[in-house]
């Protein structure tokens, strides 16, 4: 189930929420657990069980490390790591190995591993890192373990972050559900994570989608057929459909959270306005930047290391960061692109680039990331490796046609991206995300946000509704 | 926090208008507006445990609550309404809308503009197949009539939209078909020819904005010359046509507007003065010849307007695409269900109609079918 789908907006959230209000405040946990396992049982019926049980083990591991002395602590955190980290490995990237083992065989002649395709299951990525985080705070004794199972089940299964993040770390969330009995609804938070989930579902279904079909469009044509120009355009409709989509969803997410109670951590922003590869980490998937650098870069070493330990240390962080975002080569080729830039801003670049203006360091950064994204969105490296090719060897003159909502669109999105350079505006956006003080304030934001959700909604009614003009052509 | 009133009344609203769908649901269930055009019905979810396992029964279940609630056609109108207005965009398969409002096929223009051409060797292999499939039907004394229709594209090619109307025309596959049919002295009735002759004076219009097909007046014109050519290659004298007037107006009839219906709008493209005519059939005993005419869908307007009892025999068949055989006596059948010797010995003519835009599949095996016989 879509956040940014008709059934979830006007069939699910609506039922869900009018039983979340209704409910005592002793009870809202559990109505919100049961409605995270309804949903992710509703769309991953044959996972729900390998998550529940996993969890399951996971809480009475925690027990245990918090219960035992260091060395049989160092020991249950090993088996709660290794489970988890198991988990994660065999459905996310047994395919993968197995696909490259048989190449190798296939190459030295001998047969391929017969072997049936695992399914992913869905939001693996996000709860393996999840539950990691749990067992590794309470190891750290950063926090307790929880005492109820179901506050517990609550912190992986939370349905706004199940799926897609924000990959919230235990003991920034630990509170939150433990003392929920002292949460009261406060409308000032359900109408700003209600104006925060539309704005989310906004950029998602009104930008993201549709800039969107252009980026398929260009990386669905054979690499023969594109021209430089073509190259550029698909790439930097990839490079905001990305934006839009995900920040998007984190946007909904968040205000979902918000509406019942929970602050999420921020997970975007504003990463397009970076100066270097450096800041953009800082502020592109803020969540997943801040647990590896808790729970895989500091105890690698961190800085505290030599210089060539440290570079080390990051490259394989952003190595581990490319694979986790998924199970093929192009995507373990964008982290190290991606790690490697960061040894580079630490070796040089930075100092050099700091003799530059803003003009310049922010647009350069810019096209950096965009080299990037096209290893993440290419279908495989080889097609990657043609696309740059194309991006720089200018090709073709021909202008490509695009549709003035497609211009329109890809002008606004740049102006979302940029605007937020400039101090002043920076201001303004947290504001946007704010019901507001005065009388005026509050209408005209809630009037846009309903203008907003009226046009998300008939987006979503019309969109996949392309009817022929008859049946047989 | 300040205005908390105010702030409560707004996320009241809120909840008013996003359970507004499911308050409708219960309270109308029938859908408010009906969508036209042709799309698929999902089927109704079938719980089992299997279904619900693989995740099929919610895949289902969703489908139907999204796509049969109440108000969606009118989100769906509104959508479509909006986009139109904001970006000219036009919410049907296959349709781009070019100046002057005209609506095109994206297939038909790439095709005009020999974007996805055939070629002059699979044409020639082609066009050879249809010669030797006329003389193997002239061997069984049947007459082999070929018509090509003339599509909106070659009509209005002024009016493409951009990037089509910016892209120089290649080869295409009209081209080579008439050029390999002249060279294997097939003989063919080219209507775009006499719509080109007509582009002037013709007092009507021969395209719809909103029509996929020529309009029906466009069609009667052109069933006027289509029946000429059919006496002068069967040397036989076939029942006449009188026009006694025609109905002229502003709502187009059905299929003149057929794409516009598609579009799914609030409020319809407005359309020119389109005219009907009223046609009086002139039977002074003349023998109607038994035809099989095997086609697109500009056969459809002839069809409809009832070209079987009136000009052909009664039991005269209309194999569209080779697929499905419509006639005047029961419902579209599979051409598979039939046998086609058995029809062929029925026939006096066999026809084949087809629109400049559409050789790309054509004869569609039909000529095969007739190959194989023995």
């Amino acid at each position: 189930m879509l956040f940014s789908s008709n059934f979830f907006i006007l069939y699910f959230l609506p039922i869900f929420f009018l039983v979340f209000f209704a409910s005592p405040a002793k009870l809202k946990n559990y109505v919100a657990l049961l409605g995270s396992v309804i949903f992710y049982a509703w769309g991953a019926p044959k996972f729900i069980f390998i998550l529940t049980g996993s969890t399951l083990a996971d809480f009475f591991i925690a027990q245990f490390i918090a219960k035992s002395e260091t060395r049989q602590r160092r020991l249950w955190l090993g088996l709660g790591i290794f489970l988890n980290v198991s988990l994660l490995c065999y459905f996310k990237y047994a395919n993968f190995f197995v696909r490259n083992m048989d190449h190798i065989l296939v190459h030295f002649k001998h047969a391929p591993i017969h072997w049936a395709e695992v399914a992913l299951p869905i939001g693996i990525s996000f709860f393996t890192f999840h539950k990691l985080s749990y067992l590794i705070d309470v190891y750290r004794k950063a926090d307790k373990p929880l005492q109820k199972i179901s506050d517990y089940f609550l912190y992986i299964m939370l349905f706004p972050q199940l799926i897609a993040g924000p990959i919230i770390r235990f003991h920034e969330i630990s509170n939150q559900i433990a003392n929920r009995h002292l949460v009261k609804d406060k409308i000032d938070d359900m109408l700003a994570g209600l104006l925060r989930f539309i704005i989310g579902l906004a950029k998602k279904v009104l930008i993201a989608n549709v800039i969107g079909q252009e980026a398929d469009f260009v990386f669905g044509t054979g690499i023969h057929d594109l021209t430089t120009i073509n190259c550029w355009i698909g790439i930097l409709a990839y490079t905001f459909q990305i934006y839009f989509d995900f920040s998007g969803y984190s946007d909904m997410a968040i205000g979902l959270g918000r509406m019942m109670g929970f602050v999420f951590p921020e997970n975007f922003n504003n990463p397009y306005i970076s100066q270097n590869i450096t800041e953009f980490w800082r502020r592109w998937h803020i969540s997943l930047s801040n647990w590896m650098r808790d729970y895989l870069y500091i105890p690698l070493g961190g800085n505290r290391v030599s210089k060539s330990r440290t570079f080390f240390n990051l490259w394989v962080v952003f190595l581990i960061s490319g694979l986790w975002h998924g199970a093929a080569w192009n995507f373990i080729i964008w982290g190290v692109y991606h790690g490697t830039l960061l040894i580079m801003d630490r070796l040089f670049f930075l100092k050099l680039m700091s003799k530059a203006g803003k003009i310049i360091r922010t647009p350069l950064t810019f096209i950096l990331i965009m080299i990037g994204w096209v290893f993440f969105r290419s279908p495989n490296l080889r097609y990657a490796l043609g696309f740059l090719k194309r991006m720089f060897v200018f090709s073709g003159k021909e202008m490509p046609f695009l549709s003035s909502h497609l211009l329109t669109l890809m002008l606004l999105a740049t102006l979302f991206c940029f605007v937020w350079s400039n101090k002043k505006l920076q201001s303004l956006q947290m504001q946007l995300y704010q019901p507001g003080n005065t009388v005026f304030g509050i209408l005209v934001k809630s009037s846009f946000a309903i203008g907003a959700f009226w046009l998300c909604v008939l987006e979503l009614s019309a969109s996949g509704f392309n009817p022929f003009i008859y049946f047989r052509f | 926090m300040k205005h908390t009133n105010l702030k409560r009344f707004i996320f009241f609203v809120f909840g008013i208008i996003i359970f507004l769908p499911l308050i409708v649901d219960e309270i109308h269930h029938p859908q408010w507006m009906v969508l036209d055009g042709a799309y698929n019905i999902p089927a109704p979810p079938v719980f089992n445990r299997e279904n619900w396992m693989n995740g099929i029964y919610q895949k289902d279940f969703e489908n139907n609550k999204e796509t049969k609630f109440s108000l969606r056609p009118l989100f769906v109108r509104l959508r479509n309404q909006l986009y139109l207005n904001l970006w000219g965009e036009v919410n049907v398969n296959d349709q781009l809308m070019g100046k002057n409002r005209l609506l095109f096929s994206i297939v038909g223009m790439r095709r005009y503009l020999g974007m996805d051409c055939l070629g002059r060797d699979e044409v020639k292999k082609r066009v050879l197949n249809i010669k030797t499939m006329r003389d193997k039907l002239e061997q069984k004394h049947i007459k082999f009539v070929l018509v090509i229709d003339p599509s909106r594209q070659y009509f209005y090619r002024d009016y493409f939209p951009e990037p089509y109307a910016s892209t120089p025309v290649k080869m295409n596959d009209y081209a080579l078909f008439k050029e390999q049919l002249n060279e294997n002295n097939i003989d063919f009735l080219d209507l775009t020819v006499f719509f080109d002759k007509i582009r002037n004076s013709a007092k009507y219009p021969l395209y719809s904005n909103t029509g996929f097909h020529w309009t029906t007046y466009g069609a009667e014109l052109a069933t006027d010359t289509f029946i000429k050519y059919i006496e002068e290659r069967t040397h036989t004298k076939l029942p006449g046509r009188e026009w006694q007037g025609v109905d002229v107006t502003d709502t187009p009839r059905k299929p003149d507007d057929d794409i516009g219906l598609a579009m799914n709008l609030l409020w319809n493209i407005k359309e020119p003065m389109l005219a009907y005519p009223n046609i009086k059939i002139i039977n002074n005993g003349e023998k109607k010849p038994n035809v099989l005419v095997m086609g697109d869908s500009y056969f459809n307007n002839m069809f409809d307007r009832g070209i079987f009892g009136n000009i052909f025999s009664d039991s005269s068949t209309f194999w569209y695409y080779n697929m499905t055989v419509r006639s005047k006596f029961h419902e579209d059948r599979k051409t598979q269900s039939y046998n086609l010797d058995t029809e062929l010995k029925k026939r006096d003519i066999v026809i084949f109609m087809i629109n400049n835009t559409n050789f790309n599949g054509f004869p569609f095996d039909f000529d095969k079918r007739i190959l194989e016989l023995p």
